[in-house]
């Protein structure tokens, strides 16, 4: 019956903490710009964090380490030091932007322009952390933010053709724009596999005390939980294709665009209701990336860390989430294009994903950790194969976006 | 045993379960047609800067004594002696307030941490 | 007390990397090779169709404005964003491009922003209807030049 309730709750903080600036930017833009076509990024990609976070939850509950722990443990820290650092810059580019977006919201409730709220947020957020325990994040945040449902309610309202959609959800080819479509194609998959969704979920694991009584527990928490929050993305991408492309507005280069989404399915209320998704899902996605980036540190280093104790306990641990909300927080205030730099944060985090995923596939292929748990065939083939693609879109697409012309 | 799997990079943990560190560096001592025995475990920045070569060694020693941490130039040693278990972790019988390795985070924790209201 | 070096990658401990090989490299310099080659838009193309975004998202913000679905503070910043946009573009044209449309639209939206400054619902009507205009005169550019970006 715990379990159960614990599933539950699982699922749905899962799926409250699905959507953030990130997914919300990268769907919205493709929705505009291709229609329909790169649904099937978002399938593929919510397919590959499926797999990524079940093996995540998996691992931390057979190995009884997280994932930086383990490859720290297996590898050594000269394997580890260049994803530790990688994945440190990326995760901090993407702090800014769900800084940025949360900073964007405010903005769009107040009139008071985004530069001015990055600070504000990053106190709170940091007031969050340092007041705050893990249960009460995960779940508090997370419940507030199955307000991003309304997207879901919203494409039901706009009536699609629904074969049509389910056509877009196989792989296509574009028809023009080949390098902006491969473009958003990666970036839309940066969205998606973010690191900091699976390396802060084998941390949460740990936190939580998971052992091997909550392998199907964690099945559970991460196909539905992951499911449903990329019907979410989804939806995003489907609305922007009606009221965005539907309108002959192919372009979305200026975050001001993005409230326009809702405004057609309800209204008035539209406009709250994007509000309030973009600013509560990119505040949940702030401080667990904040704190993903000192359990990055922690975990590397060997330091004692948990978002239970109270911060003295801990000094480097909370200093790593202190200064890391801080200095997330300069680019917005100091006017960077809060849209930009998000496109830009998820199509690095796609080049960045081997770093991390490589030898996350190896530790769970490996018997000494994980036992009889080791992954199948599938799970392995469906990651590798997501993840390669992410990367060499990345790498290719990156370049071309930001030093070649178009 | 294999040192390496075992033993290195490991995670330390003292008797109260309080995580210390990381198994940065192994100390034996060489025999005479025998094997290495063991005599040490360490941790610290600059036996882990060591894995990187000696010039990373280097950079690393004189950054710390640039930032008024030469303290932290020296390794932290565990005698092979006070390891109690290895599992997932390798557990020391010893209490780590009673080890240097968190004297900068005791340090970190007066100038700062306490300085700012909510710590406790 | 001898030290023993542990060097951590030992066989035991073939960790994986990404590859480096230098195959991989010329495949994916071909790769990129070909997906510049396979780009379709020009400039011209790109300009008009970002002008044309900004137009229509405009009409948007122009009509959430006067039947009140969102606040005219979002309404006057959105409009005064995208005119910025617009105007950066319009600085730069070329001989190629549309030069008249786009500094229709251009003009449109000086209009529009002032009259949201005012807070008049009949100019705020009356410069929704030259964006409109304007609009429409740059579509019909952009069909009549095909090659450029649907």
């Amino acid at each position: 019956m715990k379990k159960l309730l614990e599933i539950s709750l699982g699922v749905v903080t899962s799926i409250g903490g699905f959507l953030e600036m990130g997914e919300m930017s990268t769907a919205a833009q493709a929705g505009a710009a291709f229609h329909y076509q790169l649904l099937w990024t978002v399938v593929l990609g919510t397919v590959c964090i499926t797999f990524l976070t079940e093996m995540s939850g998996r691992f931390a509950a057979v190995s009884g380490h997280t994932i930086v722990d383990g490859i720290r443990d297996r590898f050594g820290i000269k394997v580890l030091a260049l994803p530790f650092v990688s994945t440190a810059i990326v995760s901090l580019l993407v702090l800014s932007a769900e800084i940025g977006g949360v900073s964007v919201a405010l903005e769009f409730a107040t009139g008071i322009g985004y530069q001015w709220w990055a600070l504000p947020v990053a106190l709170a957020s940091w007031l969050f952390l340092w007041r705050g325990t893990f249960g009460m994040l995960e779940k508090g945040v997370s419940l507030f933010g199955l307000v991003t449902l309304c997207f879901v309610v919203a494409i039901i309202r706009l009536k699609p053709e629904w074969t049509q959609v389910a056509a877009a959800a196989v792989p296509s080819r574009p028809h023009g724009q080949a390098a902006t479509y491969w473009f958003m194609a990666a970036s839309i998959l940066g969205a998606s596999l973010s690191p900091t969704l699976f390396l802060f979920y084998s941390s949460g694991a740990i936190e939580d005390g998971w052992d091997r009584s909550y392998l199907g527990p964690n099945r559970v928490i991460a196909a539905l939980g992951m499911l449903f929050g990329g019907v979410i993305s989804a939806a995003v991408l489907l609305i922007s294709a009606h009221v965005l492309n539907g309108r002959g507005i192919l372009d979305v280069q200026d975050f001001h665009q993005l409230p326009l989404l809702l405004v057609d399915a309800f209204g008035m209320w539209g406009f709250v209701l994007f509000v309030a998704s973009l600013g509560i899902a990119s505040l949940g996605a702030a401080l667990e990336v904040a704190l993903l980036e000192a359990y990055l540190f922690a975990q590397t280093f060997g330091w004692n860390w948990g978002q239970d104790c109270p911060p003295r306990a801990n000094p480097g641990f909370s200093l790593v989430y202190t200064c890391a909300l801080f200095v997330g927080a300069v680019p917005i205030a100091a006017g960077a294009d809060p849209l930009k730099l998000t496109i830009f944060s998820m199509a690095l985090t796609a080049v960045n994903l081997p770093l991390m995923v490589a030898p996350f596939i190896v530790l769970m292929n490996d018997e000494h950790y994980m036992g009889e748990h080791c992954n199948g065939p599938v799970s392995n083939v469906a990651v590798i194969g997501i993840t390669g693609l992410a990367f060499l879109l990345g790498i290719v697409t990156l370049p071309l976006q930001y030093f070649g012309g178009t | 045993m294999d040192l390496v799997q075992d033993v290195l990079d490991k995670q330390i943990v003292d008797k109260n379960g309080v995580r210390m560190g990381r198994v940065d560096g192994l100390v034996a001592e060489m025999r005479e047609g025998q094997l290495p025995r063991l005599v040490f475990i360490e941790t610290g920045t600059v036996v882990m800067a060591r894995r990187f070569g000696a010039r990373a060694q280097r950079l690393m020693t004189a950054l710390l004594v640039r930032l008024g941490a030469a303290r932290k130039t020296t390794p932290y040693r565990i005698a092979w002696k006070d390891v109690r278990e290895i599992g997932v972790d390798i557990e020391l019988d010893v209490d780590s307030d009673d080890t240097p390795v968190h004297d900068w985070q005791r340090w970190l924790r007066e100038r700062a941490i306490d300085r700012i209201p909510g710590a406790r | 007390m001898a030290r023993c070096e542990r060097n951590s990658d030992c066989s035991t401990h073939r960790a994986m990397k990404p590859t480096r090989s230098p195959s991989l490299t010329a495949a994916l310099t071909a790769i990129a090779l070909l997906c510049g080659a396979c780009t379709s838009s020009n400039d011209a193309a790109t300009d008009a169709r970002i002008v044309l975004s900004c137009a229509r998202s405009a009409s948007q913000w122009l009509d959430s404005w006067l039947d009140g679905t969102s606040p005219s503070s979002y309404a006057r910043r959105s409009v005064d964003s995208a005119s910025e946009q617009v105007g950066k573009i319009a600085g730069e044209l070329q001989s190629s491009e549309p030069v008249a449309q786009i500094r229709g639209v251009q003009a449109a939206f000086d209009a529009a922003r002032t009259a949201l400054n005012s807070g008049d619902r009949a100019r705020v009507q009356q410069a929704r209807s030259t964006l409109n205009d304007a609009t429409i005169r740059l579509d019909a550019w952009m069909r009549a030049h095909p090659g450029s970006a649907s």
